[in-house]
């Protein structure tokens, strides 16, 4: 017996657990009988309803990045830079991070609520016993939705995040749209770019992931609704940020040496 | 005497280090209505949860169909889930479904029809038998619970299940409604011919559904016979059901 | 719940949305990295590459022509660099012309630098040619040499700093030059002295003018020339007394070898005596003396005659 048992035993068996659910979510993708309409649903649901929220998000994250960065770069006689190092670290970092805690906060906990009242009122426990299979219709399809969406939403948001930040440059001083645009692509490289739509994939998963597990494992009685979608929230935070970091490691090893 | 479609043996079953099942015994003949009394937290549902493999006993013999239920593969579990019914307490629609979504998804995805017109037939003809055609395009949060438990029932029985388990098919339901139910299942009961284990503590239902009864207390069974058998017994914990 | 017809077109309509913008942004990217445009490819081999890069830019006259697409290592001396060019420039880039590695900038990424080629050749790259190389100016050689010269210049400077300490302080004849007063008085008075002079000069010259002085009656006073001219007339009187004196000179010496022989030497004496003229012509023309006696002792009296007005010369 270790120092702290019963800890110990309770982390050790939350992740195992978590680790068979993941297993079950990859065994019942490729299983037939795939759920394509709800897969499409759930887009809807993730992807689409997102679009606001994420879009305005974007928006003002490039407006703001632009209006705060001007006085300072302007200070170093490098105001041209502006339009590239906002693209830069809007697209490697600020742009896949922020749309990602967003969506955390949003798709997570929704995924969470959804599943754990589902699980509650025994809809879940219906299902199966039905003999259709709960994974493979509201786990399967919520985890692809949101590993496929993120990317898109985070991509988006990155263009809005350039459209703001070209309105804020337009506000102080008159560029035109192609120029701060080609400066803001010439600044930018592959590596800023690809590393940032893989490691938006992986907050994807990370936030459909936890949303359902979270659910999906609620315990019985309405409360524990209310805990499973504040639980997803924090983990799904948790994990974007951590997966953030490694993703960071593992792009400066491979992508820019 | 017919051959038993659930034979259960010695069956145990704990929470931690809280023992809820402690060894009961039991059968269920085909075409029978047993019912099992007990209070609540007595382990009744625990019980009837592991007849269908939402949960797993811990020792003891649990056949159906003459088959170990832990022996079954997953695609036997399917095929006996299949066959098997379960209402559960709170009926448990799918509440981003429509009346006629809830009814066509296990059509669709267990049964795999792809034929529209049958699969409409087939869901107007449930909803015709409990009742509520009219509430086929119904969101569940639109529909009352007794209306809810008709359609949570017409969505058990359009599988055709062999066996019908009944989690407290009336909690929660005032006395008229409570009644009406109750008959539905005896009525569905002779309609489609199901053996059905059904778990309540409302001595109404049990009177009009039973044809046997089972008293369970502490995690056992601890009287059997039929409601008239029961009701003039001389036991005292089973005689307080009555009262 | 049914997916409706709506939501699948506006899920769909999103999807491609997103897409589209992944695609147009490696469309973009990819534009500025060449990928999209029509290259061909050319190679150089370089001993050493300096750190350049796959993927580094490559500058055709000071415009962003290509990248790097691969650098290999043949062996430990020879590096081949293939490059992507752009067709745009390959009218312009001819055979001569030569690949430099350099940067951008002092900090700015490694790159390729091709200058164009000469003017009359008319062959140009084709997919596939090997460029000239340069190789790159090592910079660690070129730091080794700015370390030596920056170690020259602290000791130059060191040195310099010492002297200038000890001028400061007066030391040396900058330092005293510079420092020290009483030079400047001596200096002071060496003008002065140098202002006197001129001054007395002046004067000298103006009295040189008006004829005073030994240099100013030298030059401007007639007497001094009448004077020299009666010198010289003395002198032209001297020299004449020298030759009597020498012909005096020269009748002893004639004498005393006729008392060898005391043979009528006062008798030819005599009788020369009237002949004066004719014998003083005689002294100067040896031929008519030689007349009247031999001709070796002629030569002897002469010779000895010369002598003695040598002396006498270099007496005077």
């Amino acid at each position: 017996m270790t120092i702290f048992p019963a800890a110990l035993t309770r982390q050790f068996s939350a992740a195992g657990d978590q680790m068979i659910f993941m297993r079950a979510f990859f065994r019942n993708i490729f299983r037939s009988d795939f759920e394509w309409n709800e897969l499409i649903r759930q887009c809807y649901i993730i992807g689409y309803k997102s679009l606001f929220l994420v879009g305005i998000t974007g928006f003002i994250l490039g407006f703001v990045l632009t209006l705060q960065s001007g006085p300072t770069m302007k200070a170093f006689g490098a105001e041209s830079f502006v339009p590239g190092m906002v693209a830069i670290s809007v697209v490697r970092e600020m742009g896949p991070v922020i749309i990602a805690l967003i969506c955390a906060g949003k798709i997570s906990s929704g995924i969470g609520a959804e599943l754990g009242s589902m699980k509650v009122s025994e809809q879940i426990d219906a299902m199966e016993v039905s003999g259709a299979n709960p994974v493979q219709y509201l786990v399967v399809t919520r985890i692809l939705a949101s590993t496929l969406m993120i990317p898109l939403l985070t991509l988006m948001a990155d263009a809005l995040a350039l459209a703001g930040g070209f309105m804020a440059s337009n506000i102080s001083k008159e560029t035109s749209l192609t120029i701060y645009f080609n400066k803001a692509f010439t600044s930018l490289d592959f590596v800023d770019l690809i590393p940032a739509v893989i490691k938006t994939v992986f907050f994807g998963f990370a936030i459909g992931f936890v949303g359902c597990y979270k659910g999906y494992n609620s315990d019985r009685g309405t409360e524990s609704v209310g805990l499973a979608a504040n639980s997803a929230v924090v983990s799904a935070s948790l994990w974007i940020i951590v997966l953030d970091a490694i993703a960071v490691q593992l792009t400066s090893v491979f992508a820019y040496n | 005497m017919d051959e038993a479609v659930i034979a259960i043996r010695d069956l145990k079953k704990s929470f931690g280090t809280k023992e809820v099942l402690s060894g009961i015994n039991m059968d269920l003949f085909k075409g029978e209505n047993l019912v099992v009394l007990g209070k609540s937290g007595q382990g009744k549902s625990v019980a009837i949860k592991c007849m269908v493999g939402l949960l797993t006993h811990d020792s003891g013999s649990l056949k159906i169909f003459g088959k170990e239920i832990k022996d079954r593969s997953e695609e036997e579990m399917k095929e006996l889930r299949i066959k098997t019914g379960f209402l559960f307490q709170s009926a448990a629609l799918y509440d981003s479904m429509t009346v006629e979504e809830n009814l066509e998804f296990p059509l669709t995805r267990v049964l795999k029809l792809t034929d529209r017109d049958e699969i409409r037939q087939k869901i107007e003809e449930l909803l015709e038998g409990v009742g509520l055609l009219d509430a086929i395009d119904k969101m569940p949060s639109d529909l009352s619970g007794g209306m809810r438990k008709r359609v949570g029932l017409a969505r058990t029985l359009i599988m055709k299940p062999e066996i019908m388990l009944y989690d407290e098919p009336t909690t929660g339901l005032d006395p008229i409604t409570s009644r009406e139910i109750s008959e539905l299942i005896l009525q569905m009961q002779k309609k489609y011919k199901t053996s059905s284990v059904i778990i309540t503590h409302d001595m109404e239902c049990a009177r009009i559904t039973a044809d046997r009864l089972l008293v369970m207390n502490d995690g056992v069974f601890v009287a059997e016979g039929n409601y008239e058998q029961l009701e003039n017994g001389q036991d005292e914990l089973v005689r307080s059901f009555f009262k | 719940m049914k997916t409706s017809v709506s939501q699948k077109i506006r899920t769909g309509a999103f999807t491609v949305a997103g897409i589209l913008l992944f695609i147009a942004g490696i469309f973009f990217i990819g534009a500025k990295k060449n990928m999209f445009d029509h290259t061909f490819m050319i190679y150089g081999t370089f001993k050493n590459v300096g750190g350049l890069e796959e993927g580094n830019n490559v500058r055709f006259a000071g415009i962003n022509a290509g990248t790097v697409k691969r650098i290999q290592m043949l062996s430990d001396t020879v590096i081949r660099i293939d490059m992507l060019i752009k067709e745009k420039v390959r009218p312009f880039l001819k055979v001569d012309a030569m690949a430099v590695i350099g940067s951008d900038g002092l900090m700015g990424d490694k790159m390729i630098t091709i200058t164009p080629g000469s003017e009359n050749e008319n062959r140009l790259m084709s997919d596939g040619s090997r460029i000239i190389t340069v190789n790159p100016v090592d910079y660690d050689k070129v730091i080794a040499k700015l370390t030596r010269v920056a170690d020259n210049a602290a000791v130059i400077t060191g040195e310099l700093a010492g002297m200038a300490i000890k001028i400061r302080e007066g030391k040396g004849s900058i330092g005293r030059l510079l420092y020290t007063d009483n030079l400047a008085r001596s200096v002071e008075g060496t003008v002065s002295n140098a202002e006197r002079i001129t001054g007395s000069l002046a004067r000298i010259a103006s009295q040189v003018q008006s004829g005073k002085g030994s240099i100013g009656s030298l030059v401007y006073t007639d007497s001094l020339s009448q004077g020299l001219g009666k010198t010289v007339n003395t002198a032209n009187s001297a020299m004449i007394t020298i030759k009597e004196a020498a012909y005096g000179f020269s009748e002893n010496m004639k004498a005393l070898q006729g008392n060898f022989f005391l043979r009528g030497y006062f008798k030819k004496k005599a009788a020369e005596e009237e002949k004066e003229s004719v014998v003083h012509k005689a002294a100067v023309v040896p031929e008519d003396v030689s007349s009247d006696m031999e001709e070796k002792e002629l030569k002897d009296i002469i010779a000895e005659a010369q002598k003695a007005l040598d002396e006498k010369h270099i007496k005077k």
